[in-house]
């Protein structure tokens, strides 16, 4: 087992840094100034009040959105790649190696569980072979996608039409499909968000199960602190778009937590909203 | 009071979030009620209808009479002498719908061939993979140039396709190259590719791009964003509309006929003439049959497939 798990494990993970960057939409400063590092491999909550600037901190880190300022850089075993500054093919080479589980899935609803899987892989096929494998999967993309499901508790939905699963299962799903990706980093936008509390330990248990297990660099935008405290080693808290602290989770103390949400209603007070 | 002129500025620019209207005020309705009243009765004016005009010719009202009359005993055998050796007249419009079906399903097939590429072309999704960043001076150009221009012929062909009706086809390719069969099955394939092709693009185009974007972060090809992202979420409105359309294409096929295509409206118009009414009736339940039979069918595939 620990052999095929070695064969699964992605050859480095990657790591991010981010330079002064900022990301300015009109007059809005969505993020401001910030400098960040995530060594490969590493485990890290992104933790602040809606609106603090997570999901755009996550959309820069896999080139979805290029910094008004500053510099992304992702670094992985073959050097540093500045984002903003990749061709085409070294983003495309990039993006195929970088997880992403977006808050509202993303995923076709109306097409099996199997072909959503099998979508992880697009990154690395041409239009033939990806048309290919969606219309007639191989014998083993079917086992390969089973056993990820399989991890993600939900192997016995492989041939089911995505839409007819509850909302806990297709975030399995768009996990799943990250992971046959084999990414060398894994960001998830909110994964918590639409699921039960009991649901939400689970999600956010196994994902930093699976970082652990295949050694991919994990970075997850949690609203739930407690959540955060719990799982993961290092917790960074945005706040109006600047690094508000970035610390061991166990050098943070709950009173800086509580300031971090706290601040966000005098704020929503004094803006009249 | 700094607060209050930010709150009036906010609640300005999005005004109707509870009226709900978009023609906004109930005096903006008032206005629109007008305009439609003044343009119907423009129209009246400037056409000269007068009532009179749906006053019965001579001989209208006893013709119209008999007509409807047969219409519950549709004819089971011809109304008049025919040579030995005729076909049954049940075998005759057999014959005649399943050759309307015959017409109405190749043009549809070259249409569906048609309308998936022109709606592919004429969809701006199929042209939104322009790369970002600062490289490919010829993939630049190709978006910049090659793109609108290929697009813009798209939209172009579609209006002007869809523009002519068939029947207007048909009169141009029966003038050019007579009465064959292709005639009939180009004149309602390309109106009909047109059409496809317009409300193919436009499905295309409001298919909810989520996937899509997910795809293309995760390294896709911009062809395989396309096909295995966005299309698989408009196909089954593709689908309802294409079903839908081949249902108007056997309409076409029927009167068709009446240009001398040998299709049911060929059949309804001899028997017309002859004022052999009951075979009329005879062959439009043919048709009535055919047109339920297809959206029967394309609701028994629409229940299983789009769900």
């Amino acid at each position: 087992m620990t052999a095929a798990r070695r064969d699964d494990a992605p050859p480095g993970a990657f790591g991010f840094e981010v330079r002064r960057a900022s990301v300015v939409y009109g007059p809005r400063r969505v993020l401001d100034q910030v400098d960040l590092a995530f060594a490969p491999g590493e485990v890290v909550a992104l933790v602040g009040p809606s609106g603090a600037g997570k999901t755009t901190l996550l959309r820069l880190l896999n080139a979805a959105l290029a910094p008004t300022e500053g510099v992304v850089l992702a670094t992985g075993p073959s050097g540093a790649v500045q984002l903003d500054r990749a061709t085409p093919r070294e983003l495309r080479a990039l993006r195929s190696r970088i997880g992403f589980v977006h808050q509202d899935l993303a995923l076709v609803p109306n097409v099996r569980v199997l072909q959503n899987v099998l979508h992880g892989r697009l990154g690395r096929q041409g239009f033939v072979a990806a048309l290919r494998s969606s219309l007639f999967p191989s014998r083993a993309e079917e086992e390969a996608a089973a056993r990820l499901l399989d991890r993600v508790g939900i192997g016995e939905k492989l041939f089911q039409r995505t839409d007819t699963l509850s909302g806990g299962q297709r975030q399995r799903v768009a996990i799943a499909r990250a992971l046959y990706q084999e990414p060398a980093a894994l960001l998830c936008d909110e994964p918590v968000s639409s699921v039960d509390p009991a649901r939400a330990r689970d999600t956010v248990l196994l994902l930093t199960a699976l970082a652990k297990e295949r050694g991919f660099t994990l970075v997850v935008s949690l609203h739930d602190v407690r959540l955060a405290r719990e799982f993961f080693p290092r917790l960074v808290a945005l706040r109006g778009g600047s690094v508000w602290f970035d610390r061991r989770t166990a050098e943070v103390r709950p009173s800086e937590l509580e300031e971090l949400y706290r601040l966000e209603r005098v704020e929503l007070l004094a803006d009249g909203s | 009071m700094a607060a209050d002129r930010d709150a009036d500025r906010a609640a300005a620019p999005r005004r109707p979030p509870e009226g709900g209207s978009r023609f906004g005020s109930a005096s903006g309705r008032r206005w629109i009620l007008l305009g439609i009243t003044l343009a119907a009765v423009l129209a009246a004016l400037t056409l000269d209808a007068s009532l009179s005009g749906l006053v019965p010719q001579k001989g209208g009202t006893e013709l119209v009479l008999r007509f409807f009359a047969r219409a519950l005993r549709p004819a089971l055998d011809y109304e008049s002498e025919v040579p030995d050796g005729t076909a049954p007249l049940w075998m005759a419009a057999l014959a005649a719908a399943r050759r309307t079906v015959v017409f109405a399903v190749a043009a549809m097939s070259l249409a569906l061939v048609g309308g998936v590429v022109l709606g592919f072309l004429g969809s701006s999704a199929w042209w939104a993979g322009a790369p970002r960043g600062g490289n490919g001076a010829v993939q630049r150009a190709f978006y910049r140039g090659f793109a609108p221009a290929v697009w813009a012929a798209a939209r172009v062909l579609i209006v002007g396709m869809r523009s002519v009706h068939e029947l207007l086809w048909a009169v141009l390719f029966l003038a050019a190259m007579g009465l064959n069969n292709v005639t009939a099955v180009v004149a309602i394939a390309i109106p009909y590719a047109g059409t496809l092709g317009k409300v193919f693009s436009e499905m295309i185009d409001e298919a909810p791009r989520d996937a899509a974007l997910a795809l293309r972060a995760s390294g896709a090809t911009n062809l395989s964003v396309f096909a295995l992202g966005l299309v698989p979420r408009a196909l089954p409105d593709m689908w309802a509309y294409a079903f839908y359309r081949f249902e108007c294409a056997i309409r076409s096929s029927a009167i068709l006929g009446f240009f001398g295509f040998p299709t049911l409206g060929y059949s309804i118009s001899a028997s017309f003439e002859n004022l052999h009414y009951g075979e009329v009736w005879t062959y439009l339940y043919a048709l009535c049959a055919l047109v339920l039979g297809v959206e029967l069918w394309s609701g028994a595939l629409r229940r299983r497939f789009v769900a």
